[in-house]
């Protein structure tokens, strides 16, 4: 009985010495780690996770939500339905902005989190000036798409570390500008001109940024500048035009040449791409076996009537490629459109070896070195109020890998025709961006920023917008003090 | 098909019985009859157990107080005991006959109250609690055990998640009280706490055998739950298995039943001839086709033809199920014990769903010397559900996707195959919706859970001294959960040869030690209790899946053939709590009653300076009866009583106040391959405990010796510091931090109420009924902001708002008009500057009501005619929103999908409607059911040497069910309980209507 009792009390004592210890409730995760500082071990790992919000595919991300509502805005593409945003007044709010509007800040945050940690960090120079250019480059290319959709946006550029301060006011649209433009200036020259990490931006892909957004601005002698400095240095950075169009949209490439920044999906489950399933063909089974997505949403497809599309030469191998009616359905040729709105659907993305709607390995081409040709050809005949020689051979380039041709030889059947006026020169080269971007996202911030909507959208039988920019939604109106209600 | 089953499981339950039986026969010793009679009154006592004195064999005497008892010799000793007898024991000798007259025990008559760390006399329990015993819990052939609490407990609401086989169920106990705390009771399985997860999610209860349980004590007040501190908030369902008897002697139960099931209400959805009718008006009129898109669309629609469908027809069927249990019990001086199986295999009213589970149970209590009691409890289950893809809300799973999403959109003009023998597509025209699969097809999709638990306690109960005693026991928890899925290559919306497999396992170890000093100074009861507990949850999340396989047969089974393989995901928590309680009992001339409990718990999931709360409440009763001035009435019970104390809740994720680096993937910087990186958490260093203050008022009263009886509470319950995922702006690169956010008040009034109306040797007559009512508002939000439900993937079409001055989680939507001029119109509630801007948007969405019952009631009846028992049970809820996604979706004016035959009232034209989620289609989903009526019939067995007794019975449930709400069945809930989202019907599993035969045989 006594030792019983002994045993007990020695056993209870144990169990309240236990308890006493603070160690046992300590918390130390199993499967996440504690980040504390950035070191030279997990830096490339918190650079990767600034990037992995934009290439997120499950779950209506950006890339097909953002650009499936760009390309709804378009004057040459129609809605499943009939519709375009335009018949909805554009109030992109009920086709959900609120999904972009997440992943893209969320690149933002960490890219500030990542700036803020390099402050007080010891690493080496080198590598501090890398990831900052990253960081920097990311935030803005995040602005830079943001500020053309919605135009004043909550500009954050420290990083939210207490829950109870998370206000933020709407910046004015000439700040955001001169923010994002200075931040890729410092960019440019912190990035290295190569990477070995396909994905990662490069110096040269800061300039060709850089140059887009100018033209954006109107700054026609400083795009003009910028692009040519990738121009006249395309071998340093790797630069060329693919011979064959289509390759420039693998499903299955690291990357490419002609590749200057895109956002990388892989043919992995849930970390692939949904675009080339959101303009798949509906019908049972096409998509599939026609070789383009494992199953198609078909949110809408491109009507021939429109001014873009009227007068495209079927010889374009952009045309060929970029729409589509017909595909081979065992052994048959056989109409896909699933609507009586349009007559092609895009077919820019496709991915035969997709096995899931989440698994297209395509990436999204931000910027190609067509850009750059285009945005010089551009920038150049408006600086310059006439196109020179380099802004007609920069278009021409263009114009001859479409036609399958050698690009540096020229050929007056598919060259601009000699001695435009700067107008119609211009003109042609906003045609030749319509040909060469169907399906990238650009054309509709192309008819903004140069007013072309005005005449557009009426041609193709859409009402003006009421509306330049897309509201903010409503989770960031109703949760930040510092704007909304 | 029905004599089919009703031959198969008599087959069945004869040969159990017939095995039973053989083994009985091996026992042939001499017999000892005689007859059982009450000493004051000299009535015959039936039901009194008389057991052979060391032994396990004994029998219990039957209706007249008879028994009969195979003894093994004449020096054998026979045990008498009756409930509120005196034992007695008599020497056999040589008498063949023996007689014997039994004492009242005026101090057993009393029911106990099972608590926290101990239990107490009813009548000298000071707090709030409801209470099911065995027999009410199985008196419906119930697969779960919150199956048999429906409607029986005030205060208690118990709603299912849908109709499936092993769907979850959830549990409120006095309202709700979290946003993100969880609302779920802890559940407490013969004294050990176990967990108050979401029960829906996992369904941790299904692999209980209801058959096993002796009583669930539902306690409500804070003084019967602060002694479990941290996780009482929302109650406490204390769960009391079976355990064996000296006095039972060895007693073999045999259960079994056959139940067959049939969908209860359907949808009245279009034939193909309707369609066709509704299409070609709708074409003829369509203000978007011009005249070669009209004819084209016409020609479209004839050529396709019309098959003439009734999915419901094709997927529903007539749901068998039996439950077969096996138990034996029994015991001696120093030993008893109670063994336990049970085989249950519910099929489901949809084809290849069903429920099957099989469990084993050992209760045994082992007197190892004078001091000392060894008490070990082991069970082990296997449940397993075969679902029909619910929707969970998601685009991945959204109605059309799922099982009964597939069934009502699916177009009636194509047929089930095509020509070749293949499931046929059901978006047969240009113009009909995507995203939606053949249902027949959608059969065929493996979607299954299987949870496997083993629950051991092993509890020492040493006798220290005169007075004092020591529990010290340790427990294990293991569950692992299975959810597999695969959908075969035909299945092409739902995804062609995706694989899935998550395993879910949880460690749940519980180590505790207290004492308990119990003292009598004069008319002073003194009853002290103190103990410590450590308690340590482990879990595994294990998610594998790949796509494109070799053949469809492989199912889920070898993910490694899968063609392309999903990154395998594995993620590890670990938590734990360390406790220390202790209570004070004082209980002055069995007149005034105090109780004082207390709690500390310390918790790993908040930062270094949060990780300790205390908790504590006092109660207190006063037995007005057992004063002289009503001693000697007939009230034999009147009871007044107050508590008042505070519990919390501490139900969050692990590791939320650490600054984390959670791992994502991306193919950027990795070109086509994989990339690894870090993204950084938002922490909140400064979370704390949610905690419950909640005051109680009771009265109990008793009359006639308890044949009328009734139970008043009343109550308000005040929970602060709401854990609360709080949303950001999510520009600040984060949606939502956890937080301690707000104020909940819950005020309510309890009623439970009985009368023994007739009670006489032919008729008996009782009835119960219980009514309670909870007034639930938000007394508080962070800065007074508004919460919103609903995510950036969000296709349930359900928003619900948390607002000051509201009822938790209220139904936001515009507010539908009317029809005018064939167009719906929606009220201008508000604008960007708060007033009314003549644009229907966002903005001018308003409370439009909530799930939350106004009031909730339940009654049972009990009628005896001599052997014949009728009992019915009846349940319902008033004045509760359901937000019908399913309707809202039938109605669409478009030509996507199937329809309801009256599509037409809901929008008289074609095309060019403008149209905005409402509060249209948020129904009332107020309900009056008779969830049960049983007519058992007790066949007399004295002839039958080896019987005790022999029960058959003819039942049914939900037979009867009044309600207005238009979806399958108004007991809905498509979220689970931590969802902010309540209230939906998201295309739910349809009820069943059940008709059982089964019978009751003990040995």
């Amino acid at each position: 009985m006594k030792t019983i009792y002994l045993k007990t009390i020695i056993c209870f004592l144990c169990l309240g010495g236990l308890i006493s210890c603070d160690d046992y409730l300590e918390e130390t995760p199993i499967s996440e780690v504690l980040l504390e500082d950035v070191n030279a071990s997990n830096l490339n790992s918190i650079l990767t996770g600034m990037y992995e919000p934009l290439t997120r595919s499950r779950g209506r991300v950006w890339e097909s939500h953002f650009s499936r509502d760009l390309m709804l805005l378009n004057e040459s593409i129609k809605g499943r339905s009939g519709g375009n945003l335009a018949k909805s007044n554009y109030e992109l709010e009920r086709v959900g902005a609120n999904n972009w509007w997440v992943t893209l800040y969320q690149s933002v945050g960490r890219a500030n989190s990542l700036l803020s940690a390099l402050e007080n960090s010891d690493l080496d120079q080198d590598l501090k000036d890398r990831a900052r250019g990253e960081a920097l480059f990311i935030r803005s290319y995040v602005y830079y798409n943001l500020v053309r959709f919605h135009g004043e946006i909550p500009m954050r550029l420290e990083p939210v570390t207490n829950s109870d301060e998370t206000g933020q006011a709407l910046e004015p649209i000439d700040n955001i500008y001169a923010q994002i433009i200075a931040d890729v200036t410092i960019a440019e020259d912190l990035l290295p001109a190569t990477t070995d990490k396909p994905g990662s931006p490069t110096a040269g892909a800061a300039k060709v940024m850089l140059a887009d957004m100018y033209l954006t601005r109107g700054s026609f002698a400083e795009a003009a500048a910028k692009a040519k400095e990738v121009i006249d240095n395309a071998g340093t950075y790797g630069y060329a035009l693919l011979a064959n169009f289509p390759d420039a949209f693998s499903a299955t490439s690291d990357t490419s040449e002609e590749d200057v920044f895109s956002l990388k999906f892989s043919q992995s489950v849930g970390l692939g791409t949904f675009v080339t399933t959101y303009w798949a063909p509906r019908g049972s089974g096409f998509a599939l076996k026609g070789g383009i997505a494992p199953r198609g949403l078909e949110q809408g497809g491109v009507f021939e009537a429109s001014p873009l599309i009227a007068g495209w030469d079927d010889n374009d191998q952009r045309k060929q490629w970029s729409v589509y009616s017909e595909l081979m359905i065992d052994g048959v040729m056989t109409n896909v459109v699933g609507s009586t709105n349009y007559e092609f659907l895009l077919g820019k993305f496709r991915d035969p070896g997709s096995v899931e709607e989440t698994a297209s390995g395509n990436d999204w081409p931000a910027f190609r070195y067509a850009d750059a040709l285009l945005i010089f050809a551009e920038a150049d005949n408006l600086a310059n109020g006439g196109p020179s020689a380099a802004a007609y051979e920069a278009a021409n380039q263009i114009r001859r890998r479409a036609y399958r041709l050698d690009v540096n030889t020229p050929d007056p059947a598919v060259d601009f025709p000699p001695g435009l006026s700067s107008a119609a020169f211009d003109e042609l080269v906003f045609q030749e961006r319509g040909y060469e971007f169907l399906g990238e996202g650009k054309r509709w911030f192309d008819l903004v920023r140069t007013g072309k909507f005005e005449t557009f959208l009426p041609a193709a039988g859409f009402p003006l917008p009421t509306q330049m920019f897309v509201q903010i939604p409503g989770s960031e109106l109703s949760n930040n003090d510092e704007i909304g209600g | 098909m029905l004599k089919n089953e009703i031959n198969k499981w008599m087959k069945l339950s004869f040969i159990a019985v017939f095995m039973i039986m053989s083994a009985l026969g091996y026992a042939q010793e001499r017999t000892v009859t005689g007859t059982v009679v009450s000493s004051p009154d000299g009535q015959s006592i039936p039901g009194a157990n008389v057991v052979e004195k060391g032994t396990s064999n004994g029998a219990a005497t039957d209706f007249d107080g008879n028994y009969s008892l195979k003894i093994s010799g004449d020096d054998a000793t026979l045990i008498f005991s009756y409930l509120g007898y005196v034992t007695k024991e008599v020497n056999v000798s040589v008498q063949t006959t023996i007689n014997v007259s039994l004492e009242e025990d005026v101090n057993a008559l009393e029911e106990v109250v099972v608590t926290g760390y101990g239990s107490v006399k009813r009548n000298e329990f000071v707090g709030a609690t409801s209470v099911v015993k065995a027999a009410g819990l199985v008196a419906a052939p119930v697969t779960s055990i919150e199956q048999g609490m429906r409607g029986q407990l005030a205060g208690v609401q118990v709603t299912q998640s849908s109709g499936q086989p092993g769907a979850g169920i959830s549990v409120r106990v006095r309202g709700l009280s979290s946003f993100a705390g969880g609302n779920e009771p802890l559940y407490v399985i013969d004294g050990i706490p176990l967990f108050n997860d979401d029960v829906r999610g996992l369904n941790g209860l299904s692999s209980l055998n209801p058959n096993d349980i002796e009583s669930i004590e539902v306690l409500k007040d804070a003084s019967s739950t602060s002694i479990y501190g941290s996780r009482a908030a929302n109650g406490v369902v204390q769960i009391t298995t079976k355990g064996g008897r000296a006095s039972d002697g060895g007693k073999i139960t045999f259960n079994t039943f056959l139940a067959a099931q049939q969908v209860r209400n359907r949808y009245p959805l279009m034939n193909g001839a309707q369609y066709i009718d509704y299409a070609t008006e709708y074409i003829n009129n369509a203000v978007n086709f011009n005249a070669d898109q009209k004819a084209a669309a016409l020609s479209e629609l004839s050529s396709v033809g019309n098959a003439n469908t009734d999915w419901q027809d094709e997927v529903f069927q007539t749901g068998f199920m039996q439950s077969y249990n096996l138990s034996f019990s029994g015991g001696s001086q120093t030993s008893n014990y109670f063994v336990s199986a049970n085989l249950t295999d519910q099929g489901g009213v949809v084809k290849d769903t069903d429920f099957k589970r099989i469990s084993l149970r050992s209760n045994l209590n082992n007197k190892l010397n004078d001091y000392m009691t060894l008490n070990t409890r082991i069970s082990l289950a296997q449940s397993t559900s075969n679902g029909f893809l619910a929707s969970n809300g998601t685009n991945t799973r959204n109605l059309g996707k799922s099982g009964v999403g597939s069934v009502i959109k699916a177009l009636p003009t194509v047929p089930v195959y095509d020509a070749d023998g293949n499931f046929s597509g059901v978006a047969p025209y240009t113009f009909s919706g995507g995203d939606v699969e053949n249902p027949v097809g959608i059969l065929q999709a493996l979607d299954r859970n299987r949870l496997n638990r083993a629950q051991g306690v092993l509890s020492l109960n040493t006798k220290l001294a005169k007075n004092l005693t020591n529990v010290t026991r340790a427990s294990v928890d293991y569950l692992e959960r299975k959810g597999d899925f695969y959908s075969p290559s035909f299945l092409t919306e739902l995804g062609s040869q995706v694989a899935q497999l998550r395993v879910f396992k949880s460690t749940n170890t519980l180590l505790e030690s207290f004492f308990n000093y119990k003292k009598e100074f004069g008319a002073l009861e003194v009853d002290i209790l103190g103990g410590a507990s450590i308690n340590d949850i482990a879990t595994e999340d294990i998610f594998l899946s790949g796509t494109g396989f070799p053949d469809d047969i492989l199912q889920n089974n070898a993910i490694q053939a899968a063609a392309t393989s999903a990154i395998p995901e594995t993620f590890l928590t670990e938590t734990s709590l360390a406790s220390f309680f202790t209570r004070v009992r004082l209980n002055y001339n069995k007149k005034y009653l105090i109780s004082l409990d207390a709690r500390t718990d310390g918790s790993s999931v908040f930062s270094a300076g949060n990780k300790w709360a205390e908790f504590g409440a006092i109660g207190a009763a006063w037995r007005i009866s057992q004063e002289d001035f009503l001693k000697d009435s007939r009230v034999n019970e009147l009871k007044l009583r107050f508590s008042t104390g505070s519990t919390g809740n501490q139900a969050i994720q692990p590791y939320q106040s650490l600054l984390l680096g959670s791992i994502v993937l991306t193919g950027q910087t990795a070109g086509s391959g994989i990339s690894v990186g870090l993204a950084p958490n938002l922490p909140n260093p400064n979370i704390t405990w949610e905690t419950t203050t909640q005051t109680n008022f009771g009265l109990d009263f008793g009359f006639d010796q308890n044949k009328y009886r009734v139970s008043f509470d009343l109550y308000k319950k005040t929970t602060d510091d709401l854990l609360a995922q709080v949303q950001l702006p999510p520009s600040s690169g984060f949606a939502s931090i956890i937080d301690n956010v707000g104020k909940v008040e819950n005020t309510g009034f309890e009623i439970q109420a009985g009368m023994d109306l007739v009670n006489s040797d032919d008729w008996d007559f009782a009835i119960d009924a219980q009514f309670s009512i909870n007034d639930n508002v938000v007394v508080q939000t962070k800065n007074g902001e508004d919460i919103l439900s609903g995510g950036s993937n969000d296709a349930s079409r359900t928003t619900t708002i948390v607002r000051e001055g509201e009822s938790l989680f209220s139904f936001y939507e515009i507010k539908f008009t009317g029809m005018v001029d064939g167009q719906p119109t929606y009220e201008d509630f508000s604008g960007p500057d708060g007033v009314p801007d003549g644009i229907i948007d966002g903005l001018d969405r308003q409370i439009v009501g909530n799930s939350l019952p106004d009031f909730s009631y339940g009654f049972n009846t009990n009628l005896r005619y001599k052997n014949f028992n009728l009992v019915t049970n009846w349940q319902g809820v008033s004045g509760n929103g359901i937000q019908n996604t399913v309707l809202r979706d039938l109605t669409l004016p478009n030509l996507e999908f199937n329809k309801l035959i009256n599509t037409r009232d809901f929008y008289p034209a074609s095309d060019e409607i403008v149209r905005f989620n409402s509060d249209r289609f948020i129904e009332d989903g107020s309900y009056l059911r008779m969830a049960n009526i049983k007519l058992g019939y007790n066949i007399n067995v004295e002839k039958v040497k080896f019987l005790d007794a022999l029960n058959v019975y003819a039942s049914g449930q939900n037979l009867i069910t009044i309600t207005e709400y238009s979806g399958f069945d108004p007991e809905v809930n498509s979220f689970s309980g931590n969802d902010l989202r309540q209230g939906s019907d998201l295309g739910a599993y349809p009820t069943a209507k059940t008709f059982t035969l089964g019978f009751n045989l003990s040995f």
